[in-house]
């Protein structure tokens, strides 16, 4: 006699084949297919950032090294540093261990938002104006803008902005044309070429340990 | 430096011409700092008591303004009259792209000049310049940037500078130039430590944890973790969020864990971030409303 299995067990294998495939489109959707986020709604988020970040920075009666500390706390939220980072390690990713993997991320994240807050740090005085948004590719939107110094030239910036989950964040920032991932790729790339991960995190670890200007006594 | 005018040479060893140049020289030495500070304001007019003198501390004020190529252009002219601080603080504008393009090269150049003058914190972002650039390099050259490193650290660390102390105990603890000696790394960093400087009170924790470079002491390695994690080091924090929320080496106590679980994931610790979402979740609302208070206090101290 053919054994069959019973009902609950094949609405159970069932669900979970179910399951696995909502787990597998869900995790393809985020990762590959997720929908370019709108343009509007890319531009808002810079916007937001922008405004929030220099009313931090014009702030004079905090101390600089305060109001930078408070202006990294909301990049964190506007910019997806992860993502950053897995960009800029590209492919050397590959050949690295997940220990040294975990470590990049969190160094990553502690240079990238210490660079960010040292370029805008200098730019509190300033206007910031979008210009335009445009589609980049199958994922991203550009958001133009320009930074208006008295006295001074113009900042031309675009941000690249991808959706995750939903919700807009920055992946990457060009400053008059030069993209901050790609100048990081090439930088690093440089290092793991001679001193490979390891070499990398060296750098990383040394380069925020740097002290800082000197305060008169 | 100004030099002695050379006219004071001229005048033979008679008294009263001795006396009279003696009293010029003295008089020119006496003023040379007010008529240096006239010469480098630009467009200074001819009374110099009117000219406004540049001071290291209005580069601070601009660069605290976010001026920072005022700060630069103020500190270059400060520079120019051999004030030390002013040198390191423009490398350190170079350093980080503040007011100028990033140049790591003019910092190194900028914090060498310092150095020589004995500036300490110039010393040791000099090592750190160093130690960066090695981990780009092949073994021979690596070698000769790391034996500079050496050179600057143990220098400042002579002179009771906490940060070079620090990096000196990562230095024999990794064996970087220096034969590994997890011993010496602890005598560094018990040195710096004395000073309050956190990370290495935390690796000082991590030592006696390990028994590596001591014998392994569980009150010690906690005792020097809190010092860190109370000195505001994010990791030790999480480490003593995890010992309090799990009853290890210490008593049981959510709140004391979601204190420091919070305290940590504010500076953007992640794994501090996922304890204190699994400790919310378990903690009542008095708890968490205790832990919160322990927060404000603790950022208001701080």
């Amino acid at each position: 006699m053919k054994h069959t299995r019973p009902a609950y067990r094949r609405l159970l294998a069932a669900l979970s084949l179910v399951a696995a495939l909502m787990f597998a489109a869900a995790s393809s959707l985020s990762a590959q297919d997720e929908p370019r986020i709108a343009t509007d709604a890319a531009s808002s988020h810079v916007q937001a950032l922008a405004n929030s970040a220099l009313g931090i920075l014009r702030d004079e009666t905090i101390p600089l090294d305060e109001r930078e500390a408070t202006f990294r706390r909301l990049l964190r939220e506007g910019f997806n540093l992860e993502a950053i980072g897995n960009l800029v390690l590209s492919r050397n990713r590959e050949q690295a261990t997940p220990t040294q993997l975990e470590e990049y991320h969190q160094l990553f994240g502690q240079f990238v938002l210490a660079r960010y807050s040292m370029l805008m740090g200098g730019y509190a005085g300033e206007d910031f104006v979008i210009l335009e948004t445009q589609d980049s590719g199958r994922r991203d939107v550009l958001v133009l803008s320009r930074i208006d110094r008295p006295g001074g030239d113009a900042i031309s910036t675009a941000w690249r902005v991808r959706a995750y989950d939903g919700e807009p964040k920055i992946i990457d920032v060009a400053v008059e044309n030069i993209s901050m991932v790609i100048a990081q790729r090439e930088e690093f790339g440089a290092v793991i070429d001679q001193g490979g991960i390891d070499g990398l995190l060296e750098r990383l670890r040394t380069q925020l340990e740097l002290l800082p200007v000197e305060a008169p006594s | 430096m100004r030099k002695c005018p050379e006219n004071a040479k001229a005048f033979e060893a008679s008294p009263l011409w001795v006396g009279l140049s003696f009293s010029m020289l003295l008089t020119l030495l006496l003023i040379a700092p007010v008529l240096a500070q006239g010469d480098l304001n630009n467009g200074a007019e001819a009374n110099d008591a009117a000219a406004p003198v540049i001071t290291f501390e209005d580069g601070y004020a601009a660069y605290q303004s976010g001026n920072f190529y005022e700060a630069r252009q103020i500190w270059e002219t400060v520079a120019d009259q051999g004030d030390a601080r002013a040198l390191y603080n423009l490398g350190t504008l170079y350093a980080e792209g503040r007011g100028v393009n990033l140049d790591l090269n003019n910092a190194r150049t900028y914090w060498n000049q310092a150095a020589d003058a004995g500036h300490v914190r110039a010393m040791h972002n000099l090592a750190l310049a160093h130690i960066a650039s090695a981990s780009a390099l092949d073994t021979s050259e690596a070698a000769i940037e790391y034996g500079q490193a050496l050179r600057w650290l143990e220098q400042a660390a002579a002179d009771g500078f906490a940060n070079s102390q620090y990096t000196l105990g990562k230095m024999y603890q990794y064996g970087l130039d220096v034969p590994q000696s997890d011993e010496r790394a602890v005598e560094y960093y018990l040195a710096s430590a004395a000073q309050g400087f956190a990370s290495a009170q935390y690796n000082l924790g991590k030592a006696y944890r390990d028994g590596r470079g001591v014998e392994a002491d569980n009150d010690r390695s906690i005792y020097y973790f809190t010092q860190a994690a109370e000195n505001g080091h994010a990791r030790a924090q999480n480490r003593m969020a995890t010992r309090f929320a799990r009853g290890d080496g210490v008593e049981q106590n959510d709140v004391t864990a979601l204190y420091w679980a919070t305290l940590a994931a504010n500076q953007g610790d992640e794994r501090a971030a996922e304890n204190r979402t699994a400790l919310l979740n378990r903690m009542s609302d008095e708890q968490i409303a205790e832990a919160h208070a322990l927060v404000n206090d603790f950022s208001a101290l701080n």
